[in-house]
């Protein structure tokens, strides 16, 4: 299995957090408000973790998509 | 001090945001209003349980209707032709989640409100991207989950105190009601303090941003005007916010006000009447809706003592989704309404540019094609897609992590000081945006 790619749509994202409460490691609201990654290439094993945190985005702003 | 008159006057129609709207289209007169009415004063006077029925009749038959104004509004607009009312589920969501063709920049409050109450109250809640989001970021760091977690114990620690001061009242027999006493402190404080707001003037802001909620409701009006109420609301907190800018200015002090004063957005800093603005909807926001939620729990825990007994057996595994459930049950916000700004088709029915568009969230709550058994309280409800937050989409709630951190932290006591309370019948506000309780006699049970 591939690993993981995260992109953030950062005009549609409101810095609501609902992905840092699910992978804190991951997804990180900046003082500014402003979200971001903390890495953006997540081991595969934590595709579903990912998956959820792109699906309960009130804004679907957050893409999973496979490295290469 | 300024006056309500020298506000409403500097407030004349010309000047107000209505006239980039697009033009409203010249179908409106074939529309027919549909035969359910859901802008009477009648309807909303109905508890949720009753009022769900006609809703459940046009989730079922007619999602999307065309209605016309409210019954009585705040600030009657002759010239208001209706609005569409969408109450299913999945349509609330894909409205919520549009947020180019609907938009919040007309106005997003389903009654007919002054225009300046509007100006002065709805900051970033009124605005859509790209601003909306430079405006709303000002604040939204200091909700986010991992800062609610730094503020966890402060927030139990809390809650222990306000239900330890509840139980001592009842022992030195004095009376306890539920809204007064356990489920208003906690949001007010917390508010207080994220924003900058001293402890003595804590109560006056909370009972301004109530006067802002009064709406058309007789019994928290007492024969009062109700625009006028509602402006001196939030006049009051804008007054208040002015002296504390100025304070802030002098020693900037770690707050969301300090932050407010110190921040820009596209170059320029908020004026104090911005400032102000975001001051009534946060104060509103904060001090109102947890607390309903909080109450509407607390009433369905004694009505329901099977869920109360499944909860306590297992209270910190279980209040999780308990707390998802008593969002979906309270349904405290129960619209919202955005306007059209191109053509779009939701649930089969077209809608023009320029129409009102209403999305009733305690419709959505209650949706069977989404939540088996819609009409029980079942605290292990998992999933609970409640969209007590909203639906999704730019605007979704703020303070959702605060509320949930106060919620787990009030139940958590009432469980450990007070499990066998008994709330008794609720005064419930009666509005057409929150559905809300006034005060709730509560017996803590301590005698049991």
């Amino acid at each position: 299995m591939s690993a993981c790619q995260i992109t953030l749509d950062r005009t549609r994202c409101a810095g609501i957090g609902l992905c840092e409460a699910i992978s804190p490691d991951v997804f990180e609201i900046g003082d500014d408000g402003q979200l971001q990654l903390l890495v953006d290439v997540v081991e595969p094993a934590r595709r579903q973790e990912l998956e959820e945190a792109a699906l309960n985005c009130p804004t679907q702003s957050i893409t999973i998509s496979t490295l290469g | 001090m300024t006056t309500f008159e020298e506000i409403a006057l500097s407030f004349d129609d010309d000047t107000d945001d209505d006239t980039d709207l697009p033009p409203a289209n010249d179908v409106v007169d074939t529309r027919a209003y549909d035969e359910l009415n859901v802008s009477s004063d009648a309807f909303w006077a109905l508890d949720l349980p009753e009022r769900d029925l006609i809703f459940r009749t046009l989730r079922e038959q007619r999602p999307v209707t065309w209605q016309p104004p409210i019954e009585t509004a705040v600030a009657p607009d002759p010239d208001d032709p209706g609005f569409w009312a969408v109450v299913r589920h999945k349509d609330i969501i894909e409205v919520s989640q549009n947020s180019d063709v609907f938009v919040s920049r007309y106005g997003v409050m389903f009654d007919m409100l002054p225009p300046v109450f509007l100006e002065m109250a709805m900051s970033f809640l009124a605005m859509d991207n790209p601003k909306h989001n430079k405006v709303r970021r000002l604040v939204s760091s200091a909700f986010t989950p991992r800062q609610i977690k730094r503020i966890d114990d402060d927030i139990a620690s809390r809650a222990k105190r306000i239900v330890a001061a509840a139980a001592q009242k009842a022992r030195d027999g004095e009376p306890v009601d539920f809204v007064e006493d356990i489920s208003k402190p906690l949001p007010v404080e917390m508010f207080g303090d994220m924003f900058g707001v001293p402890d003595e003037l804590r109560a006056e802001v909370a009972h301004a941003a109530d006067e802002t909620q009064a709406w058309s409701d007789p019994i928290l009006l007492g024969g009062r005007d109700p625009a006028e109420v509602q402006v001196e609301g939030a006049l009051k907190i804008h007054d208040i916010t002015e002296e504390l800018i100025a304070a802030r200015r002098e020693n900037p002090a770690d707050d969301l006000l300090t932050s407010l004063v110190n921040a820009e957005v596209d170059g320029e800093q908020l004026s104090d009447f911005e400032i102000g603005a975001t001051m009534v909807l946060c104060a509103v926001a904060g001090t109102d809706t947890t607390r309903h939620t909080a109450s509407f729990g607390a009433k369905a825990l004694t009505e329901f003592p099977e869920q109360r007994q499944w909860l306590w057996e297992d209270f910190e595994n279980r209040i999780g989704t308990a707390i998802e459930e008593f969002l979906r049950w309270g349904s405290v916000v129960q619209n919202f309404r955005r306007t059209a700004v191109s053509e779009y088709t939701v649930g089969r029915q077209q809608i023009l540019p320029g129409d009102k568009v209403v999305i009733m969230y305690s419709s959505g709550n209650r949706d069977a094609e989404v939540f088996g058994d819609p009409d029980v309280f079942r605290l292990d409800r998992n999933p609970n897609p409640h969209i007590a937050f909203g639906g999704g989409g730019t605007h979704f709630c703020l303070g959702n992590q605060l509320s949930k951190s106060m919620l787990r932290s009030l139940f958590r006591e009432l469980h450990e000081q007070m499990p066998d309370f008994v709330a008794g019948e609720p005064n419930l506000v009666k509005t057409n945006f929150i559905r809300g309780i006034v005060s709730m006699p509560f017996d803590p049970g301590l005698g049991r």
